[in-house]
């Protein structure tokens, strides 16, 4: 099968088993390091949106099947059981309290605060649900579409080359502890997973040399003790969440189907 | 297999993985032991690992397909190994060949300058700030060179051109910071170590340098508070010893400065209860309040704060930090007569002890 056919392939599957139609788009303004993202059908949108940054040296295709096996995740659970997730007053008013205690949160003027809360909280919560849920998607892939697996490969490696940069000590200086401290166990349990996968033990180097290895690998024995069914993908997120002492710091809203 | 870099910083390296000997940062065992770490790590993955070990941070790049050495890392790498001699002579047989690499003229001057051969050192810095006017570290070299030579005041002008030119640059604060203190501007030297903690709070340099700079200006509490933070970053290092002497520094002057006038007389009453309360103790209840009242008071007691409370095992009622100071005092004077505690009380300690004497 092509590439072409297994993008195809996956995204017939999208829309049968959503009966949702999606639309795939390049965006070359995607924000930051994010290579590709999807909005999924809810309310008056009544279609699934891929969107992907363009590369010239490499076709979309993994970014777009990734993406699709977000949704499947979610449409492979009973409806009432989807919930998408959300950030909480109760996590609002803890990253603002950690951010104000920070130093990088003092020097800044009060107007900068808010914005400065909402990139720490929402960049934690993003990575808080599509690392463990991303390496579901992931596996799934590498399994029924061996073709996509050099694809894979390249687009994790770059995304673990974004995680381990972050380790930098200019990163580090601008985070309160605890919200990089739970960001990075996130991220070495990601290098954990791919590291064992690739055969590169070496990708798990940086955050056993900067203390994350053993949070990354106890975050991990739980997502692999965990069985791989979408309906346990939420109680996977809370473990995580728990085990990093940010639990309650966002909530499950009933997912809203298109009408 | 990729490429892979990246960047810690030093004191957020997880010191477990290393001997215990070598855990202090900032010493060439810490950087020693960090690079043999990394090293072996990296031996199972073929390929070579450049690893770069200062004090403040850790890089490392390793090429999977590369297995011809980089000269530059691995002599940066003898240098870091203490090996300076070596270090310095093949950096010298490397600039005959590079004489215009910023690189290695920077290197250079970092080494003769920690070598003590500063103006050949002055002379490699400002040639590579010629070549790298963009590169802010060069000129931070440049200054720490300057003040070695004890031309503090040409260290100052160019620091302070650095913080001009990369106002976020720690290491540019941090050393002016040091520089105003030595010329006597320790109001100014604050503001810069200030921002430096900011910008590195993990740095325990940093810290002790604003505790010293807020002591030599007569800023007691915020020099406290800076002691008690450097001494918090790593308890058990050599710069928390020198916290823990400037801490008690800083209480020993500002005790002289009232008890020039006449012997305390809260501490001859501290020293007065605490005579009562020892006279009651056998012999083995004095060892172990001895040693109750060291550990203690390893940090330094907070004299000046009479709100910090301290409690003692087998003792009723919390007390202040001089009281804790009289009572050590007063322990020790009874176990090891003439004993030093690194705080003078024996004025107080006399006056207490006639006191005590009449009163039996």
């Amino acid at each position: 099968m092509s590439l072409s056919e297994i993008t195809q392939t996956v995204l017939r599957l999208v829309e049968t088993r959503s009966g949702i139609p999606v639309h795939v788009e390049p965006d070359p303004s995607l924000p930051g390091t994010i290579l590709a993202r999807v909005v999924m059908a809810r309310g008056a949108l009544a279609l699934h949106r891929v969107s992907y940054r363009p590369d010239s040296s490499a076709p979309p295709d993994y970014l777009i099947c990734a993406q699709a096996g977000f949704i499947l995740r979610l449409f492979d659970t009973p409806p009432d059981k989807r919930f998408d997730f959300a950030a909480s007053p109760v996590g609002d008013a803890a990253v603002e309290h950690l951010v104000k205690a920070h130093p990088v949160g003092k020097a800044l003027p009060p107007q900068a605060l808010p914005q400065l809360c909402q990139i720490l909280r929402d960049g934690l919560l993003n990575h808080l649900r599509s690392i463990p849920l991303g390496m579901r998607v992931d596996r799934w892939l590498a399994t029924e579409f061996p073709a996509l697996a050099e694809l894979q490969q390249a687009s994790v490696l770059r995304q673990l080359q974004d995680s381990i940069t972050t380790l930098a000590p200019k990163h580090r200086q601008v985070s309160p502890p605890k919200i990089y401290d739970a960001s990075q166990a996130i991220s070495a349990a990601f290098a954990a997973f791919w590291a064992a996968r690739l055969n590169q033990p070496q990708l798990v180097l940086p955050f056993k040399a900067a203390g994350y290895l053993q949070a990354g690998q106890e975050l991990l024995a739980i997502w692999e003790a965990t069985p791989d069914v979408a309906e346990n993908d939420r109680a996977v997120i809370d473990a995580w969440a728990d085990k990093l002492g940010v639990a309650g710091w966002y909530q499950w809203v009933p997912y809203s189907a298109p009408k | 297999m990729a490429t892979l870099s990246f960047s810690i910083a030093a004191s957020a390296f997880d010191t477990s993985l290393l001997p215990a000997a070598a855990r202090q940062a900032g010493t060439p065992a810490f950087r020693e032991a960090i690079n043999g770490f990394l090293a072996g790590e990296f031996k199972g993955f073929g390929g070579h690992a450049t690893i770069r070990v200062d004090d403040q941070t850790i890089s490392v790049a390793w090429d999977p397909d590369s297995q011809r050495p980089n000269p530059m890392a691995a002599i940066v790498q003898k240098l870091q190994q203490g090996k300076q001699a070596e270090g310095i002579q093949l950096l010298e047989l490397f600039l005959s060949n590079h004489p215009d690499d910023p690189v290695v003229l920077y290197n250079l001057g970092l080494a003769l300058s920690d070598a003590g051969r500063l103006e050949r050192a002055e002379h490699c810095l400002r040639q590579a700030a010629e070549l790298n006017p963009n590169d802010t570290n060069i000129p931070v070299a440049l200054g720490m060179a300057l003040g070695r030579m004890g031309r503090c005041d040409e260290a100052v002008a160019v620091l302070r051109a650095a913080v001009r030119q990369e106002p976020k640059n720690p290491w540019a604060h941090r050393n002016l910071g040091a520089m105003l203190v030595q010329t006597e501007q320790s109001d100014e030297a604050v503001a810069h170590y200030q921002t430096a903690t900011q910008l590195l709070p993990d740095d325990q340099i940093a810290w002790l340098g604003l505790a010293d700079a807020c002591r030599l200006a007569g800023r007691t509490k915020e020099a406290q508070d800076a002691y008690g933070a450097a001494i918090k970053l790593n308890p058990h290092g050599e710069l928390a010893d020198k916290a823990r002497t400037g801490s008690n520094l800083l209480a020993q002057s500002g005790f002289d400065r009232i008890r020039k006038v006449v012997p305390r007389q809260d501490a001859v009453h501290y020293c007065l209860d605490a005579l009562q309360r020892v006279a009651k103790l056998s012999p083995d209840e004095l060892k172990k309040l001895c040693l109750e009242l060291a550990l203690a008071g390893r940090d330094g007691f907070a004299v000046h704060d009479p709100d910090r409370r301290y409690r003692l095992k087998g003792l009723e009622g919390d007390f202040s930090g001089l009281a804790m100071v009289c009572f050590l005092h007063v322990a020790m004077q009874r176990l090891a007569p003439g004993t030093d505690i690194g705080f003078d009380v024996a004025t107080e300690y006399e006056q207490a002890k006639e006191m005590f004497d009449a009163s039996c």
